[in-house]
């Protein structure tokens, strides 16, 4: 999965630059690099799974401006800070804005490489939850609307009598109704319907 | 005269010898023998009478060239009233001097014949055209002849209205008989008064007097004027008058001689030469036979007696041949005495002449016979006052009391302290107060007595004079002596010529060591004229000139010295040297270089204190080569630990780790550099390089602002001499302000503009322009204040410090509001003979 994903560069100093994307490229990365926010605002595009290391000053729009716009785009790539100084007012504006890491010049490489690498399996995790809650959706939208009754009350792990009592239906219909259920969403058991259950 | 003598010896030879020989045939040769030595010896008469008059003539023309004259001036202006009584050449000089500014040749008063009766004349005489214009005026009274000066004077200088100041005439020679020299006074625009003067027949008949012994002497001017000695007999005088000729003069003399013989006289004469633009003649006229009856005889004896007479004579003239030679030596040796003595005393009368203003003159007993006008002035006596009494009345002790053995000792002695030298000797004057006198005696040897006359010169005028310029000159030795500053005559070879203490104090050396040696060598310890020698320059340019150096003493220490020097020039403008003003500056130089170094300390807190304020952006600027350095490395690592055989990429990230490296080096020297604490020295550079290197430097400050540099750096600029660092400090202080002024602004409008160039008045300007909110024309003046802030940051003594830095270097740092922004500027003087740095 993280061999699918790109790191994202934004440093205005070419060699800091540069010397990211060597060392990215060295442990098999896939890296884009930008000189400024901007730049990297024109040519991301946020289907593309990775991560971004994010240099906080920077002419133009600085590293946590430019943080901030990508939150409130609801834009959920994992962002790393790198900055000279890490006095306390930057460090809580960056994690509010949903920084995975704060990492303070000089750094040590490896450990820049563990928190790009976490933060692109982050990433991928996420974007795997994303994608099986999609299809629970997709199935769940198959459900009629009785059908959805049914399953909230077995979510709730209520039993088949409790149900028609609840529901003033037979056992027999409630029965057939959480066979169709399980069908339609593939579910083995009500632990799988749990999961596809959007709460 | 022993050619002659020879010749007349032989003939009395032959004839004595003859007589004794032939008597009879003797007769007629006695007569013809007798009458030619008749002829002889009239022939000595004259030549005797021909020596006097020509010592006459000479001594005639020294008297009246050199002779004190009754000088009597008729002035316009009343500042020349006062003239006063001068020889003959002082008349001459002013006739020299004046003559070329009018047209008068001469003014002169004479007696004249007009209409057959004698008045006196003013004679004037004017050339207008080139011709000589004549008038001529009789003078009768002296009221008259004052009238028709001034009426003359009036018509001489063309202005009929001009409104005179004529002195009263004084003193007359009209009517008297006199030689009369005079000449008009004249500025060059007019004329301002006439000067005249004579010498009167009575000195010219003493003259005539001295060198006749019995022969009728006359001087006869061309204008027929008689003067005579008084042997002259009144009958030849009046004969004389009668028959003199003025239109041809020298016809009367070749002819008068037939009348003459007929009154029993001869005549010789010659031309004399006196001043003035008249014609003069001497005539001697003497009676040729008053020594005939030396060799006159009888005729009325018979030829016998003639005979024996003849041969007695002839013994006789053989006596004679042997006696004649020796007689005549000794009257020529006596001719040339008299002719000596008259010259002497025409020399002696010269000496007293233009000796002195006041003539007194005393017989041997010390009675004053002769108190002069001069003498009357100085002394406050009336002539009769003094006349006829001792001269010691005019002297204070002790030679009041010792005049008298004075000239007891030199008459019995002959010892003088003071014929013929002149000494300065106090006149008691008849008020009882002292006057300075100079004095010179000359003596008058009559023969049988002796007289001393005395001229005497007012001189308290020159003692006061004197006494002021000594005073003078003490005063300024004093001041040149305990000056605190070296003084020294220089001349123009480099020889010093005189110096004051304070400058051998300065070099430790006793003054005698200086005089008559070159000023390098004692001054400086070279062995040629110093390079730098303001003297040099003084003496080319005319003006003062000033260079600061070291003077070395002889053991080898240095002086900080300050050297003006002033030109000297001589008569004609020419320099002839100079005069060094030496000041010791070693003090001076130490508190200008602790004032320096105090500065030095200041800026140097004030950098650490601006590099305290920028430590964020420093960390940022070594932070990101160490950040990359560290991706490279670690990069390389994990390539080495992939174990993929790629040792290309690794290469390549080893260099550009070792790149990184060197920047962060870069930047930590930069910093070691400014905050470091140098020396203050001054170097010769260019202000380029250091714009260059603080842009550099503060690139970190401005790049979270995105503020952008226009650097327009003046590629032919002209280097300076300053110190680098504290250049350097300004800049920083200058650009640390533009970026904090801009901190505020919106991100699009952040300029910042740099310039270099080069001024018209011999500095280079650097410019440091932001566009941030600017300031006041107030604001200007007061952010170089110090504490002064118009940010919240900072101590605000940047600017303050920043100003003072420039000021040392002889520049000028300001600011100017300016449209957008704020401007600020320095100068700083172009170094010498630079090439673009």
């Amino acid at each position: 999965m993280i061999s699918e994903s790109t790191v994202f560069v934004v440093d205005d100093d070419d060699a800091l630059r540069k010397s990211l994307t060597r060392l990215m490229e060295s442990v098999g990365f896939r890296v884009e690099a930008f000189a400024s926010a901007t730049e990297f605002l024109e040519g991301y595009d946020p289907d593309k799974p990775g991560c971004l290391t994010l240099d906080i000053k920077m002419p133009g729009m600085s590293g946590l401006d430019l943080q901030e716009q990508l939150a409130q785009q609801g834009c959920l790539i994992p962002v790393i800070i790198i900055s000279a100084h890490g006095d306390v007012e930057t460090t809580v504006r960056a994690m509010k804005s949903g920084a995975v890491d704060f990492l303070k010049k000089p750094y040590k490489g490896k450990v820049l490489l563990e928190r790009v690498r976490e933060a692109l399996e982050r990433d991928a995790s996420r974007r795997r939850d994303e994608a099986r809650h999609a299809s629970a959706a997709a199935r769940l939208n198959k459900l009629t609307t009785r059908e959805r009754e049914v399953m909230g009350y077995l979510v709730k792990g209520e039993t088949t009598k409790q149900i028609a009592y609840q529901l003033g239906l037979s056992r027999k219909t409630v029965d057939v109704h959480r066979g169709h259920i399980m069908t339609k969403l593939q579910a083995d058991s009500v632990v799988d319907l749990l999961h596809m259950w959007p709460d | 005269m022993s050619q002659v003598s020879r010749k007349r010896v032989r003939i009395l030879y032959l004839l004595g010898w003859a007589s004794a020989l032939a008597a009879a045939l003797t007769a007629a040769a006695v007569v013809s023998a007798s009458y030619e030595e008749k002829e002889i010896l009239r022939g000595e008469l004259r030549e005797r009478s021909r020596l006097r008059m020509q010592a006459t003539a000479e001594h005639l023309g020294d008297h009246v060239r050199s002779t004190w004259l009754c000088l009597r001036l008729i002035s316009l202006d009343p500042d020349i009233k006062k003239m006063r009584r001068a020889p003959f050449a002082h008349i001459q000089a002013m006739h020299r001097v004046t003559f070329a500014f009018h047209g008068l040749t001469e003014v002169y008063v004479t007696e004249r014949d007009f209409d057959g009766t004698k008045h006196p004349f003013l004679s004037l005489f004017r050339e207008d055209d080139g011709r000589l214009v004549e008038a001529h005026h009789p003078l009768q009274r002296e009221s008259e002849e004052y009238t028709v000066h001034i009426e003359h004077i009036r018509r001489f200088i063309d202005d009929p209205s001009a409104d005179f100041l004529i002195s009263r005439p004084v003193q007359l020679c009209v009517g008297r008989p006199g030689v009369v020299c005079s000449v008009p006074i004249w500025t060059r625009t007019s004329m301002v008064g006439i000067v005249a003067g004579m010498v009167r027949s009575d000195a010219i008949s003493e003259i005539l007097e001295s060198s006749s012994t019995g022969d009728e002497v006359f001087l006869v001017s061309q204008a027929g004027a008689v003067f005579s000695c008084q042997d002259a007999t009144d009958e030849m005088r009046t004969w004389f008058e009668a028959r003199f000729d003025p239109a041809d003069p020298v016809g009367f003399f070749d002819g008068c001689g037939p009348a003459l013989q007929a009154m029993g006289r001869e005549m010789l004469w010659q031309e004399v030469d006196l001043p003035g633009s008249q014609k003069w003649y001497l005539a001697y006229v003497y009676n040729p036979t008053v020594h005939d009856d030396l060799a006159g005889v009888p005729t009325s004896l018979t030829t016998w007696s003639i005979a024996g007479v003849v041969l007695l004579l002839g013994i006789v003239v053989m006596r004679l041949c042997h006696v004649l030679p020796v007689l005549e030596t000794a009257r020529a040796r006596a001719d040339v005495h008299a002719e000596e003595l008259a010259e002497s005393e025409a020399r002696t009368r010269a000496i007293v002449g233009t000796a002195a203003d006041a003539i007194i003159t005393i017989d041997e007993c010390g009675t004053v016979l002769d108190f002069n006008r001069a003498a009357e002035r100085i002394f406050g006596y009336d002539t009769a006052e003094v006349i006829g009494r001792n001269v010691s009345m005019l002297m204070d002790s002790p030679h009041k009391e010792e005049h008298h053995e004075y000239v007891k000792r030199y008459l019995s002695t002959g010892d003088s302290k003071i014929i013929g030298q002149s000494r300065e000797v106090p006149g008691l004057r008849k008020n009882g107060t002292t006057v300075p006198l100079e004095l010179d005696v000359s003596e008058l040897d009559l023969g049988d007595r002796k007289l001393f006359t005395g001229l005497l010169r007012d001189v308290s005028e020159r003692k006061q004079s004197e006494e002021a310029l000594r005073q003078s000159e003490h005063r300024y030795r004093t001041l040149v002596e305990n000056i605190e500053l070296g003084v020294t005559l220089i001349d123009s070879d480099h020889n010093i010529v005189m110096t004051n203490q304070a400058q051998g104090r300065l070099l430790h050396k006793p003054l005698c060591e200086f005089a008559g040696r070159k000023c390098f060598e004692q001054f400086e310890g070279r062995e040629a004229a110093c390079q730098h020698c303001p003297g040099t320059r003084a003496m080319a340019t005319g003006k003062a000139a000033e260079a600061e150096t070291e003077g070395v003493r002889d053991d080898g220490s240095r002086v900080a010295v300050h050297i003006r020097a002033f030109p000297v020039f001589d008569g004609n403008g020419q320099a002839t040297g100079f005069i060094e003003v030496v000041e010791d500056i070693t003090e001076r130089k130490r508190s200008e270089r602790l004032a320096r170094e105090r500065q030095a300390e200041l800026a140097h807190a004030a950098r650490l204190g601006s590099v305290g304020e920028m430590a964020a952006g420093l960390a940022h600027e070594l932070n990101q080569p160490l950040s990359a350095i560290v991706n490279y490395v670690q990069a390389s690592l994990e390539t080495i630990r992939s174990g993929r055989d790629c040792p290309e990429e690794l290469l390549e990230d080893m260099n550009m780790a070792a790149g990184q490296a060197i920047r962060a080096g870069e930047v930590i020297e930069r910093l070691r550099h400014f905050v470091g604490r140098p020396e203050p020295q001054r170097t010769r550079l260019g202000l380029n390089a250091l714009v260059s290197e603080v842009l550099d430097l503060m690139r970190p400050e401005m790049r979270p602002y995105s503020i952008e540099a226009h650097v327009a750096l003046d590629e032919a600029l002209p280097a300076v001499e300053a110190d680098g660092v504290q250049i350097q400090q300004v800049l920083v202080n200058l650009i640390k302000n533009g970026i904090e002024a801009m901190a505020e602004n919106g991100a699009e409008n952040r300029n910042l503009y740099l310039e270099t160039k080069e001024s018209a008045d011999g500095t280079v300007e650097c410019v440091v322009r932001d566009t941030g909110p600017g300031m006041t024309a107030e604001q200007c003046e007061q952010v170089f204040e110090a504490f002064f802030s118009t940010k919240g940051e900072g101590m605000g003594v940047g600017l303050s410090i920043s100003r003072r830095i420039i000021e040392a270097h002889g520049g000028c740092l300001s600011a100017t509001p300016v449209a957008h922004g704020a401007m600020f500027s320095f100068t700083l003087p172009i170094c010498e003979m630079s090439e673009p740095a």
